[in-house]
């Protein structure tokens, strides 16, 4: 025990991770609460990459709509990362205040949700970082409705412009087609197609695209958006997932698979399910589309869809030197 | 700044192994100079896995309710203690370029994998001679500045300015005598020579690998590549980590203008290395004017 891990009392734990336990913490002195993230030290793995982004980035991430980083602990075997108290995530939020316990949330608080977590995402994006795992229990919310990003642990910065990219990202429901496809030289809108999943499910309670592997999950998106082709996607057949023999499916209206949404929010769920990622709309587009208006006071609401600005895409790619090393 | 392509590096397709001849000269180059200043280092003994250095606590400025000057006596004596963890007792036999090269070839990583090395070993001077630091250990650093750099500052701006720095290491015909002037009488905790160079190269690739790319390795991969026992790199790693203050982010411009600093020194260095072999050219040429007249004999030495 090291005397700065004792400056905090250990209460109940909050969750368990595939490399943490997350504990609710008491500072002594302050009294006040932290979430304490304990990262076991693996001999043979040294310490985990996992580790050394979420705490690399987010000393640099410092924004209201990102979990706060206080301090970084650690001894031999143990890093415990101390965070900012919240109260729950966003799946259990969605569990406990849903309304008849659907889990959907009322409009205006989907709307307030979604707002800051397009301004969490934009904070990300201009500072060059890929969270790659957005999904609503990395979403932390507190009792003042504050809406914060967490877990940063499969993020990675972007725009040097040589590096493999895994296409190994996102838990499969919120994972992007063209991710899902193989792409391997994303960028931005992957976490774009993440954000329009996330609306979707707080509108109904239930994830859009529950997907069981790659491939259910690709028919799932299908199923829903239509089958791409060449006409629809120019390139999509190039993709290493690509298959000519998809099962062929026409766009659905999304309006019926979604009743409680309004004019203004379908529009917006539009541009981020776009299924060519360059098409994508992109964070700072998305906060200044007119369904923010009450937020973005005197903004005008034209120019939302200016598909003008491109993505930034990494220009080169060095093909696969390698593979994760068992 | 220059703005003609040739003085940029290409940093998506120059080729590593050309990359890692650059780095690896620069290095030695920034080594060779540190040995000679300071020929008596390690009479200390000192070989790192201090158990004090077991705790830490970084950007402690949160939760800690010490005085900052018993905070800083602590942060400075755990600072010493992470950077000793590098020397070694001895200087490894394998030279810069082939350990470099052996790393690319068993765990291989891009050029900014390579390149961030120099950042971050930039980065850990900065941090650890700005005169905040002392320890008994040292008497020169990498090229510190005088510019003053807080351990606790957040403001990455600081960083901003690594030129000024970086030159100290290219600039070859007063490098040496530089680094003396700045810093004759102020002691350095961060050295960079012989006997933890090695090591500051493998926990830097380890560290950078994890972070920069999706492909890396586990560590008990980059112990064997990097020729030392697991547990010492787990350790170094960490040492590695804390020193930097887990700042990892490197932005693509500052990336490049280490690239281009470092395109530089290759070129000012084959420069004055062409100079020299035009140099004995000449004296060649001279000699076997000299002897010109001996026809079908000349240059033979068999008799």
């Amino acid at each position: 025990m090291s005397a700065s891990s004792s400056q905090f009392q250990q209460l109940e734990k909050l969750g368990e991770g595939t490399y943490a336990t997350v504990y609710k913490g008491r500072n002594r002195a302050l009294g006040t609460l932290v979430a304490l993230k304990e990262i076991n030290l693996d001999s043979e793995e040294g310490t985990p990459s996992t580790a050394i982004r979420e705490i690399s980035l987010m000393k640099e991430l410092k924004h209201e709509n990102i979990v706060t980083l206080y301090d970084v602990i650690h001894t031999e075997n143990k890093l415990t990362l101390v965070f900012e108290y919240m109260d729950k995530d966003l799946k259990r939020y969605m569990d406990t205040n849903g309304y008849n316990s659907s889990g959907a949330l009322e409009s205006h608080i989907i709307k307030s949700f979604m707002f800051q977590l397009l301004r969490g995402i934009m904070f990300c994006h201009d500072n060059r970082v890929l969270h790659r795992d957005l999904k609503p229990q990395n979403l932390l919310i507190n009792s003042k409705g504050e809406l914060k990003i967490g877990d940063f642990g499969l993020a990675r910065a972007f725009g040097i412009p040589v590096n493999t990219f895994s296409n190994e990202v996102v838990t499969l429901w919120y994972r992007a087609p063209d991710v899902l496809l193989g792409s391997r030289n994303y960028s931005t809108s992957i976490d774009m197609w993440s954000a329009g999943c996330i609306l979707a499910e707080m509108f109904t309670g239930k994830p859009l695209f529950p997907g069981s592997s790659n491939e259910d999950q690709l028919l799932k998106i299908f199923r829903i958006m239509g089958t791409p082709n060449e006409r629809t996607w120019p390139g999509v057949t190039n993709y290493p997932n690509y298959r000519s023999n998809f099962n062929v499916f026409i766009p659905q209206d999304l309006r019926i698979l979604i009743p409680s949404i309004d004019n203004l929010a379908l529009n917006l769920l539009q541009g981020l399910l776009q299924m060519r990622p360059e098409l994508r709309t992109s964070a700072r587009q998305c906060l200044q589309h007119p369904w923010f208006s009450e937020y973005t006071s005197g903004a005008p609401a034209q120019g939302v869809y200016d598909m003008h600005q491109q993505v930034q895409m990494p220009q080169q790619q060095v093909p696969g030197y390698g593979y994760q090393m068992q | 700044m220059p703005t003609s392509p040739e003085d940029h590096l290409n940093i998506a397709e120059h080729p590593v192994q050309d990359l890692l001849l650059m780095l690896s000269a620069l290095l030695q180059k920034i080594v060779e100079a540190n040995d000679k200043l300071r020929p008596d280092h390690y009479s200390a003994g000192s070989t790192g896995r201090d158990p004090s250095s077991n705790g830490f606590h970084s950007n402690s400025n949160h939760h800690t309710h010490q005085t900052s000057k018993q905070q800083h006596h602590l942060e400075q004596s755990k600072y010493t203690a992470n950077v000793l963890a590098f020397h070694g007792r001895n200087i490894p036999a394998i030279s810069l370029n082939a350990y470099l090269t052996r790393i690319l070839k068993y765990c291989p990583v891009t050029n900014e994998v390579f390149l961030s090395l120099l950042v971050y070993f930039d980065r850990i001077a900065k941090r650890a001679n700005n005169g905040e630091f002392n320890s008994t250990f040292g008497t020169t650093g990498t090229g510190a500045s005088s510019e003053n750099y807080k351990m606790d500052d957040d403001d990455d701006d600081k960083m901003a300015d690594a030129d000024s720095d970086f030159n100290d290491y290219t600039d070859s015909s007063s490098g040496n005598s530089r680094i003396n002037n700045n810093n004759n009488n102020k002691q350095q905790s961060f050295v960079m020579d012989s006997y933890n160079i090695h090591r500051l190269i493998i926990s830097g690739i380890t560290v950078a690998s994890k972070f920069f790319s999706d492909v890396f390795y586990k560590n008990s991969r980059y112990a064997k590549v990097g020729g030392l026992p697991l547990d010492e790199l787990n350790h170094l790693e960490l040492q590695f980590l804390s020193l930097l203050d887990f700042k990892l982010m490197i932005q693509v411009e500052e990336m490049c203008r280490y690239g281009d600093l470092l395109l530089k020194f290759w070129k000012r260095e084959q420069m004055a290395e062409n100079g020299s072999h035009l140099l004995n050219h000449q004296k060649l040429g001279d000699n076997s004017d000299d002897h010109g007249h001996d026809d079908g004999n000349s240059g033979s030495g068999h008799n």
